[in-house]
């Protein structure tokens, strides 16, 4: 070990731990009691992975290509039934699925066990009303309306036969933060197989979230196509896209 | 030895570095403040309530603001580099739009709506005529994307802001670092804007006995508090309520007002209820700008009211009123020109 003992590698080592300190002050390396839960989103449309402007079928025989598929997703937690429960800090997460590195990101949760994740699709109201955000809120994503404040939750953007909008483009972007148009949308998962897991410090776990798109037009509401191609306003039909998007998400696998 | 140590050691710092980039690249960067900044104070006239909450989490300082008005009178902002805010809102006519009913947007295009004065908008908790908008920093991302406007986007802007020499280092003043964002480019704003206090009209004279009003003018005070005030009530001459006033439909623009915004078929052709403060540097008046004198619009109270079941009840007989009250009212409504805001050297073009 000469050279743990040589003074100038001693003086590299502190100087290279001094800079690692200082450099980055907002460290989001691992707290006390907390460990790590990689979440990957995986868009999927009739059973595989969904790919941009290929084509699909929908469950009303609709045919239709997906250009444009982003949402927010907010407040994720694990608990289970005897009230154990951990909160992410960070605000918002935007998945694009244009841009895969979007839809994996890595949650600190505390080491707790757990059965169940939730997560709130959308942007809380406070973010609607508070002025210029940035991140994942920052106006430039698109996701943000000018006109009528408040955030697009969820836009599903493509193209279809039965549409009868220009082009014949299907636009859907759904929004309202507040009240009797609030499109905010808690889901709750369970795993499966009903299993629970331990999360420890030196454990991460990796959960594998199915987002069936196929379900945006049929779960909740039934949504096709041909009845309306374009909703960009709050409102009862954005309400409706709203409780079909609450059905997308499944856990397909939670790996250590 | 020696060269295991070496690995080691290499090993090690990989580690860390690569926890270093982890910990960094997911940190979002929050609009800050420069170090050795300058504080401002947003300085409330006597007798006006508190403001907004506007400047709670975006601390008025000198650099903040001094960007937010070189932004504000920026070509750059604009498609065409024609249509700065400052296009639409000139400082002589109170930060609207002298003589045009509607302004003019990139490519020969009209605006769809009459450009309001800005000033006193730390009071105001919503924006635009329809009330769609429902804080300050957000209202400037308006008129900088629509087509019949500045016609940008808000990526196009900041890489143009980003290539600009002069705008790193007046970000880095204002917010810490040199890192150029919607966020902290709307804050600047936002403290330009905001800082835009008109508190200083004969009208505030007189309340702070510093001058006194002409008869006419007493005149005019007496039957402005008695068939006015309701809707532009003192001290800043709005209840900042939406209101239809019996204007007959433009059949071209079509507006249909605060309707479009909450869906509610009873907000059909209501429209924000604007300031009465200098209001002879603002003309034309309505919100589509179709009365192009204070006696226009005082006729159409007078006898132009068109009832629908929408129009507001307190009008829905008109507001009646003789020639004479109508030329006191006026007088008084002179009075209410803020002539030291109109040339306030804080807010010109700093270019």
């Amino acid at each position: 070990m000469d050279i743990l003992r040589s003074r100038s590698s001693k003086v590299l080592l502190l100087a290279t731990s001094l800079f690692l300190a200082l450099s980055c002050k907002k460290d989001k390396s691992l707290e006390t009691g907390k460990s790590r839960v990689s979440f990957r989103f995986e868009n999927s449309a009739q059973g595989i992975p969904l790919q941009l402007e290929k084509k699909y079928t929908n469950p009303f025989g609709e045919d239709y290509t997906v250009t444009t598929l982003k949402y927010h997703i907010s407040d994720i937690t694990i608990s289970d039934s005897s009230k154990n429960i951990s909160r992410e800090k960070t605000c918002c997460h935007l998945l694009d699925a244009s841009d895969s590195t979007s839809l994996h990101f890595d949650a600190q949760l505390d080491e707790i066990s757990f059965d169940r994740v939730s997560f709130i699709i959308g942007v809380d109201s406070l973010y609607n009303v508070s002025g210029a955000q940035t991140g994942a809120l920052d106006p430039v994503h698109g996701m943000f309306w000018t006109w009528n404040t408040g955030y697009i939750m969820a836009k599903l953007e493509g193209e279809s036969s039965v549409s009868s909008a220009p082009v014949s483009r299907f636009q859907y972007h759904i929004g309202g933060y507040a009240g009797s148009v609030a499109t905010q949308r808690k889901v709750t998962l369970t795993f499966p197989g009903g299993r629970s897991y331990s999360l420890k410090a030196d454990q991460p776990l990796t959960m594998i979230i199915d987002v069936n798109i196929s379900k945006w037009f049929r779960s909740a509401h039934d949504l096709p196509i041909a009845s309306q191609p374009l909703v960009m306003t709050p409102g009862p039909l954005a309400m409706q896209y709203a409780d079909n998007y609450a059905c997308l998400f499944t856990v397909k696998e939670v790996q250590p | 030895m020696r060269r295991t140590s070496t690995i080691l050691i290499l090993s090690l710092l990989l580690i860390f570095s690569e926890m270093l980039m982890e910990a960094c690249k997911k940190t979002d960067s929050v609009a800050g403040q420069g170090i050795g900044t300058t504080p401002l104070q947003l300085k409330v006239p006597q007798g006006f309530p508190p403001p907004q909450p506007l400047f709670a989490d975006n601390p008025l300082t000198q650099e903040g603001f001094e960007l937010g008005r070189r932004l504000f009178y920026e070509g750059k902002l604009s498609r065409d580099s024609n249509f700065p805010c400052a296009s639409c809102h000139q400082q002589f006519a109170a930060f609207s739009t002298l003589d045009h009913p509607l302004s003019h947007g990139f490519n020969n295009q009209f605006t769809r709506r009459n450009a309001p004065g800005l000033f006193n908008l730390a009071w105001q908790s919503s924006f635009q005529w329809d009330g769609g908008v429902n804080h300050l920093e957000v209202q400037p991302l308006n008129p900088i994307t629509s087509s019949n406007e500045m016609a940008m986007t808000i990526q196009e802007v900041l890489d143009r802001l980003k290539n600009d020499t002069r705008y790193p280092p007046m970000f880095k003043a204002a917010f810490g670092t040199e890192e150029i964002n919607s966020q902290k480019m709307l804050k600047a704003l936002s403290q330009f804007m905001g800082m835009m206090v008109s508190g200083n009209a004969k009208f505030d004279l007189v309340k702070r006995g510093q001058a006194t009003f002409t008869i006419a003018e007493q005149s005019g005070y007496a039957i402005f508090k008695n068939k006015c005030a309701t809707c532009h009530p003192e001290p800043l001459f709005t209840d900042n309520s939406f209101r239809n006033t019996g204007l007959a439909v433009d059949p071209v623009l079509n507006d249909s007002g605060r309707m479009s915004i909450t869906k509610d078929p009873m907000d059909y052709l209501k429209f924000k209820v604007p300031s009465l403060r200098n209001i002879y540097k603002t003309q034309p008046y309505g919100h589509d700008g179709r009365f192009y004198s204070i006696g226009a619009v005082i006729d159409h109270y007078r006898t132009g009211v068109i009832n629908t079941p929408t129009t507001d009840p307190k009008l829905r007989n008109g507001i009646p009123m003789t020639d004479e009250e109508k030329l006191d009212l006026s007088s008084f409504l002179r009075s209410l020109t803020d002539t030291t805001f109109i040339v306030d050297k804080r807010f010109t073009n700093p270019n």
